[in-house]
């Protein structure tokens, strides 16, 4: 009982401070992609569990998740123009993770 | 539509494919012009299929020494066409085209099956034939591996066929895996097609049942798993053999450190995406026309096209299907695993590498899972065609996928698809094979010649892909495709199973008893191709000339402007021999069989009971009662353990090499938060073996290839601090591995071995992390210098320990006690020298001078003796014998030249000056080839640095390649064999300088220069005296005992191979145990059936002919039957093989037996049959599949009866 009445007070928690969980998640992949000069398995497990909850939050439909993917992919090819790997690699596996995201979401529904 | 229409509307696919077919076969044929063909690279060498069969069509291959089977090798069609055709180019060109077009059939017939349009599908087919991945997989025309590009599709294509008809889906599908069996040959594409079947299953029941049922997919997955293991029961059942056997090839570790590399960034998951994830990385436009072509500014733009589709379809599509989503995520998962272990969650890979039982086999995970990324993006395109064919930008979609292919079909059009590459400013790589008449002509003479015997391949690459001249500087790389084409084994540097090398056989031709090896591996013929060039480096120190100069007394069998085959003569021993001279010498490795072999006449047929290098590496030994007992003699070969010579160090003793030395894996990055409890947990290990310094010094050399790892792992993603830290750590744990050298320096046994262990894990830790730290941070990085500062540091540390060194001590392990001959290498002025006995055991303690009668066997050139110190008595146990040489001469003198002004000499030499390099030097006196020199003196340095030169002048230089146009220049006459700069800790006071250095093969003369430098316009002074240059001698010490054993009467042989897994031999004349030895590797396969002629029917006498007979006819060879099927197969099945504690390891690779005349119930003549008894497993194997194709269509025949 006291389980359940936790997991919802947390939920209410995550509902009521989803605008901020969302503004994290943005900010957060922009310091990724451009500004974070390593390949970290950290970053992309936290902000990708960040943007999870920002589906559920706002019920977002798995075009988005889809468009983040190609934007993701649209950074790494104009990013190679300027010989920048890191951040080709990183927007390169940020559209793995969206489209991952994207096609459980679409399983999902 | 008109009828007539209609008609061609129904064979509009077919002709599409016979369009494909004619122009592909055309672009094919110029590489076919003035009689060349297509070979190259790891897998297609052959040109003679029917000859694959017979060398490995069984379970025990006729390759090198022979080593078990993994797969076996039948390539049916190119064999049956062989059959109609015998002609090796036409069956290379349908390789190739094969190669080629079935891929493209499977994916064309797959796209039909799927519903898509014939136009549509061609699209599909050349996309999933032309784009940059599979066009550089199949480059590598690896007709065993390259095919994974057919399997793929096919195996979908019948699955998802025949799925509604389970009887002709089992039939089919294992018919035509049983066809394509070959394509198993190699370990991780085999694991690779299960696990694809796996997902094609789940993937073809989505499609048609249009909903998930576990219970269809499992019962469909059963019936395909079990169809492909019927049909191929005939070489799956060999797996459950040679499991065990096979898993020895690798570590895990080993897979790591493969898969890590030496590496530098790269962008894995962005490769993948652009299908790039098999080009250069980063891309040289110059290496070959593939870089070049995707190099060009605009590429990206078009490499993006597939993506973009796939997005563009995303958002269009309701993704409501669920194979869609099942057949995307698949490619994710997939396109994932094919980037290994670089990028993102690269230690997810790790993990499963480590983890995952046999998950270690794909460390090329860009090759092997990118191979399945391509075939389900090609899925994935024929459902994105199909879905959106009434899509308003469908046109568009076309339009951008043509324009993909037309630029991915430019390599093909322009006759570019199997490029040349430019390995080196000299070698340019081609896959366009001449097959010279001189080379047919070698192929020929060996393949007719009837005997069994092995042939050596020299000169000896140190790469098991070679480089033969076809025209000018154009090469032919890959393995060797001359003696791979004929029925003899061949032996080179790198054949042999992973247990044994032949590295003795190159490294020692100059030996003067190196004949005599020869027969010990069954050679008796010797290759050397003038055409091989050195592009890995050649093992042997000789150039081909010096080769032929030293096989110049053999016979010549033949003769050509690149071949010349040499006979071995009297030295070679057949494949069965009764050695009737038997040496035991437990702590020999084949390293010393030219030492032993020595005291041994050919003649007298000997056999060695020694040590494989592998054990003795593993601290382990060969030794054995039954070998010590029935011994004539007991050689021991003394340890030496003076060291002084870096180069014999590292020249693979005991397999030791840089490549051979493992990086343990490290789990956690330094600098996180678990780290600290990482390295206490590292201290507390340590701790335990603090009053253990051998132990504790492995402990903190493994500790140091971690931290190698470490930096490896995680180079970029540390920070400053964190990489210092680690640094720093790995030179502690490499100065506590010296620290704890010099304290069993004195007393410990193994202190030579262990500094040997050193010296080779140091190379290798200091090649992957200078790599490392220039492929992350360039060569002018800061991380860099500090890298190759601590590694001088290091290397001085270790160049110290050498140093002390200086004295020879020889260690040994008596077996047995008894009165031991102390016995010296011949060498020049060694008579004042004594041997003097250190053990710690002072009642054994003695010395010994030379004896006057050294009335000993000696080698068969007179200049190779051995001197006797006289007898000794021994007791068993270890003992150290340090051979007390007399003073060496100094062989510089006081006078110094003077290069430039301001040199004072003297007592102490000075050099100063602020304008120019002053400089002393002289000529060495009686400067020898291949002999170790010591070089020391005392300096200081007040201003600048001392430079230190040592240069010599060879007698000859190899003028081959300059001679046929490859390389431009001459190579160089002087050899700079030491460079030195030296700086004084402390500029008042003398400091001490010592090295050891080997002249080289050809030297004529050496200089010795040094120097006063500094930089510009500052002043240098150096000071330096007591000059000395002497020369060290190390000769070989050994112990030998003879051990009058009764004379043992020899039977008599006669053998005859049947196949590579099975010999009858035909015994006369036994009376007394005896050892059979048998030339081909040890393996616990290989059983020996004793049978009394009484009970059985001679079989070689009723053959036609003895194609060899030796030792005036003791020992004869039968005339192969070469019976692949053995109609006698049976015949060994009731009988009782010699028992394991008999079968024992002979030269150090081979097998043999000790009979004794009770096996044969006291006959004097009988039948020994000598069987690889896995071939019964192939037998049986075969008879299951027959079973099930006969069945299959028994029962499909019955259907059909029935129902009509």
């Amino acid at each position: 009982m006291a389980y359940s009445n936790m997991l919802k007070r947390a939920k209410n928690l995550i509902f009521k401070y989803r605008i901020y969980i969302l503004g994290i998640f943005c900010l957060g992949l922009i310091w990724d992609i451009f500004f974070n000069p390593q390949i970290s398995d950290l970053a992309v497990l936290i902000l990708g569990l960040l943007w999870i909850l920002s589906i559920f939050n706002f019920k977002f439909e798995p075009k988005i998740s889809f468009a983040l993917a190609a934007a993701s992919y649209g950074i790494s090819f104009i990013f190679q123009f300027f010989n920048q790997e890191v951040i080709m690699e990183k927007g390169a596996s940020w559209f793995f993770v969206f489209l991952l995201i994207g096609l459980v979401q679409s399983f999902r529904e | 539509m008109k009828p007539h229409e209609r008609k061609v509307y129904r064979f509009f696919p077919a002709i599409l494919i016979a369009v494909f077919g004619t122009i592909f076969a055309l672009l094919l044929l110029p590489f076919y012009k003035d009689g060349k063909m297509i070979l190259g690279g790891e897998g297609s060498y052959y040109t003679d299929f029917s000859l694959i069969t017979k060398n490995f069509g069984y379970s025990w291959l006729n390759y090198a020494v022979g080593i078990f089977t993994t797969s076996l090798n039948y390539v049916f069609h190119l064999s049956f066409l062989q059959c109609l055709i015998n002609d090796e180019r036409i069956i290379n060109f349908v390789m190739i085209y094969s190669l080629y077009f079935l891929p493209f059939l499977a994916a064309y017939l797959l796209c039909l099956e799927l519903k898509l349009k014939p136009l549509p599908s061609l699209l599909v087919a050349l996309f999933y034939l032309s784009n940059p991945f599979m066009v550089n997989f199949l480059k590598s025309i690896n007709q065993w591996n390259m095919l994974a590009a057919y399997i793929l599709p096919a195996f979908f294509l019948i699955i998802l066929k025949f799925y509604n008809r389970p009887r002709l889906l089992f039939f089919f599908f294992g018919l035509h895996s049983l066809f394509f069996a070959f394509t198993n040959a190699n370990p991780p594409t085999m694991v690779l097609y299960q696990i694809a079947v796996v997902f094609f299953v789940v993937f073809a029941s989505l499609y048609k049942e249009k909903k998930f049922c576990l219970k269809t997919i499992v019962g469909k997955y059963c019936l395909v798993l079990s169809s492909f293991f019927l049909f191929n029961f005939w070489w799956i059942i060999n797996w459950f053999y040679v499991l065990p056997d096979a898993q020895q090839g690798y570590s895990k570790e080993f897979a790591i450190s493969w898969l890590r590399g030496s590496r530098q960034f790269i962008p894995a998951l962005w490769r993948t995406l652009n299908l790039t994830g098999l080009l250069q990385y980063p891309i040289n436009p110059e290496y070959d026309y593939f870089a070049r072509h995707y190099s060009y500014f605009f590429t990206p733009i078009i490499l993006a096209i597939p993506i973009l589709i796939i997005i563009y379809f995303l958002f269009r599509k309701n993704l409501g299907r669920k194979y869609h989503l099942v057949l995307g995520l698949m490619l994710l998962v997939v396109g994932f695993l094919s980037k290994g272990v670089n990028g993102s969650f690269g230690s997810v890979y790790e993990f499963m590498v480590m983890n995952l039982p046999f998950f270690s086999i794909f460390k090329s995970a860009a090759e092997k899972w990118g191979t399945l990324f391509i075939f389900l993006l090609t899925l994935y395109l024929i459902f994105i065609f199909r879905e959106l064919k009434k899509d308003r930008l469908y046109s568009l979609i076309v339009t951008l996928l043509t324009i993909y292919i037309l630029y991915s079909a430019v390599p093909f059009v322009t006759g570019n698809f199997l490029t040349d590459y430019k390995y080196n400013d000299v070698v340019i790589g081609s896959k366009r094979f001449l097959d010279k008449p001189e080379y047919k002509e070698l192929k020929n003479k060996l393949n007719n010649d009837l005997e069994q015997y092995r042939v050596l391949s020299l000169p000896g690459s140190w790469n098991y892909q070679v480089a033969l001249q076809i025209e000018g500087k154009k090469f032919y790389t890959g393995n060797d495709p001359i003696l791979s084409n004929t029925n003899k084994p061949f032996l080179t540097p790198y054949s042999g199973s992973w247990t044994q090398r032949f590295g003795v056989l190159y490294d020692k031709i100059s030996h003067p008893d190196y004949l005599k090896l020869l027969g010990l591996y069954n050679l008796k013929k010797i290759v050397i191709n003038k055409d091989m060039y050195p592009w890995f480096g050649f093992r042997e120190k000789e150039s081909i000339l010096e080769l032929e100069e030293t096989f110049s007394p053999l016979s010549l069998s033949l003769k050509n402007e690149a071949i010349s085959l040499y006979d071995v003569g009297d030295n070679f021993l057949p494949r069965f021999y009764v050695p009737t001279q038997i040496t035991y010498s437990p702590q020999s490795t084949q390293y010393e069989l030219p030492e032993l072999v020595s005291f041994n006449d050919i003649s007298q047929r000997p056999g060695f009971f020694i040590s494989p290098y592998e054990k003795i590496k593993e601290g382990d030994k060969f030794e054995n009662n039954l070998a010590k007992e029935n011994a004539n003699q007991i050689i021991l070969a003394g340890e030496l353990q003076s060291a002084i010579d870096e180069e014999r160090l590292r020249a693979g003793i005991r397999g030791m090499n840089p490549g051979g030395v493992l990086f343990p894996y490290a789990r956690w990055k330094p600098g996180s938060l678990i780290y600290p409890y990482i390295l206490k947990k590292e201290e507390k290990t340590k701790n335990q073996f603090l009053n253990q310094p051998e132990e504790l010094l492995r402990q903190d050399l493994f500790f140091a290839g971690k931290r190698i790892f470490e930096i490896q792992r995680w180079d970029r993603e540390l920070n400053d601090k964190d990489f210092l830290d680690v640094l720093g750590r790995y030179e502690q744990e490499m100065n506590g591995t010296i620290k704890n050298l010099e304290k069993i320096r004195i007393t410990g046994k193994d202190t030579f071995w262990l500094l040997a262990e050193i010296e080779v894990s140091f190379e290798a830790f200091k090649g992957r992390l200078l790599d490392v730290v220039e492929g992350d941070f360039g060569k002018q990085s800061q991380r860099l210098k500090l890298a190759q500062e601590t590694t001088e540091r290091i290397d001085k540390r270790i160049k110290t320990v050498l140093k002390n060194y200086s004295q020879a001590r020889y260690y040994f392990e008596v077996p047995e006690e008894g009165e031991y001959e102390v016995l010296l290498e011949k060498n020049e002025g060694i008579s004042d020298w004594k041997i003097e006995n250190v053990s710690p055991k002072e009642e054994e303690k003695f010395t010994l001078g030379i004896t006057d009668s050294p009335a000993l066997p000696a080698g068969e050139q007179e200049e190779k003796a051995w001197l006797s110190f006289g007898k000794q008595k021994f007791n068993k146990g270890e003992y150290i014998l340090v051979l007390n040489q007399t003073p060496a001469d100094n062989l510089l003198t006081e006078n110094w030249n003077v290069l430039k002004s301001n040199v004072e000499t003297g007592e102490v030499t000075r050099l100063f000056s602020e304008m120019n390099t002053p400089t002393a030097w002289q000529e060495i006196k009686n400067w020898e080839p291949e002999t170790v020199y010591k070089l020391s003196f005392k300096y200081k340095s007040s201003a600048g640095r001392l430079k230190l030169s040592l240069i010599e002048e060879k007698s000859r230089i190899d003028t081959t390649w300059f001679d046929k146009g490859v390389l431009d220049e001459l190579p160089d006459k002087t050899n700079v064999l030491l460079e030195e700069e030296l700086i004084s800790k402390n500029p008042s006071e003398w400091e001490e300088y010592s090295i050891v250095v080997s002249s080289g093969r050809n030297a004529k003369n050496a200089k010795l220069f040094i120097s006063s430098e500094s930089e510009k316009e500052k002043l240098s002074e150096v000071e330096f005296k007591e000059a000395t240059l002497t020369k060290i001698i190390e000769p070989k010490m050994v112990l030998r005992k003879d051990k009058s054993q009764s004379d043992s009467n020899v039977p008599q042989i006669t053998f005859q191979k049947i196949n590579p897994t099975k010999y009858v031999l035909e015994i006369t004349n036994a009376s007394q145990p005896y050892f059979l030895v048998f030339s081909e590797s040890l393996h616990r396969g290989w059983q020996a059936y004793v049978s009394k002629i009484a009970n059985c029917e001679l079989r070689i006498t009723n053959l036609d002919g003895i194609v060899g007979s030796y030792f005036g006819g003791e020992i004869k060879e039968a005339r192969q039957a070469d019976n692949w099927f053995d109609k006698k197969f049976y015949e060994t099945w009731r009988e009782k093989a010699l028992p394991d504690d008999r079968h024992l390891l002979m030269n150090g690779y081979a097998n043999s037996w000790y009979i004794t005349p009770e096996d044969a119930e006291n006959q004097g003549n009988y039948q020994i049959i000598i069987e690889y008894w896995p071939q019964r497993l192939l037998y049986l194997g075969i008879g299951v599949t027959l079973a099930v194709i006969i069945g299959s269509l028994v029962i499909g025949v019955l259907k059909y009866v029935k129902k009509s």
